[in-house]
């Protein structure tokens, strides 16, 4: 079985080149925030206007998306119809699994989220990553054990930030 | 302070707590401490190697 990859900084790339407006956030961002938690996605928060919708079904078109785990002797429409009737999007990629949620569950809108983010940069690529209140506040709302285990980092580095 | 004094100081500081700095959750915040030194991108690497290295151990784990 080949090494499953998992490039963000790609993903990212793209995002960017077909201007659309997007978050990250999930086990990526707790990364990016510095904790030393592992994730096998990355997961975006997107703005379901219509410009956007159709930025995102062209930037990840030529990584051939399809949903996860999905019967691959089904067929499969990636276009701006299937991401604009998605709240949630789970897919794999050429780029590894991508998620994209419209709407989760824990903050108040996709522009509080946006407005709130960090501006960070990931391999030269301008990205906004969700700030640590609202990703402890994602995780909150989802309150499974691994998002426990989350909210337990994002609070130390917020200790830390606060402190240092 | 010379090398004897520190490496004193260590080994006592190691003795009173052998897990590291922890928050009350047992957090260790000697290594997110490290980790807010690095740049985004290289946290992300890191996280990829750590990654990788979990697959690959996995693989190996079914294989056998």
């Amino acid at each position: 079985v080949a090494e499953q990859p998992l490039d963000a900084p790609a993903c990212v790339k793209a995002l960017n080149e077909a201007e659309a407006r997007f978050v990250v956030i999930g086990g990526m961002a707790v990364v990016l925030q510095g904790s030393a938690y592992v994730t096998e996605d990355v997961d975006f928060c997107f703005s379901r206007e219509r410009r956007n919708v159709q930025a995102i079904a062209q930037a990840l078109a030529p990584f051939h998306p399809r949903p996860y785990m999905m019967d691959p002797s089904l067929p499969f429409i990636w276009d701006e119809q299937t991401v604009r009737n998605s709240t949630t999007l789970t897919l794999d990629t050429d780029l590894g699994r991508v998620d994209f949620l419209a709407e989760p569950d824990g903050i108040d809108s996709f522009e509080g989220l946006y407005a709130r983010a960090i501006d960070m940069e990931l391999d030269g690529h301008p990205v906004k990553v969700a700030s640590l209140d609202d990703l402890i506040s994602m995780k909150r709302a989802a309150g499974r054990p691994k998002d426990l285990l989350a909210i337990m980092d994002l609070e130390a580095i917020k200790s830390l930030a606060e402190l240092e | 302070m010379d090398a004897r004094e520190a490496t004193d100081k260590w080994i006592e500081e190691n003795n009173r707590n052998p897990y590291g700095q922890q928050d009350a959750n047992g957090v260790d915040l000697t290594l997110l401490r490290a980790n807010l030194k690095l740049s985004p991108t290289e946290r992300f690497y890191k996280h990829d190697a750590v990654r990788r290295f979990i697959q690959r151990n996995r693989r190996g784990r079914a294989a056998s």
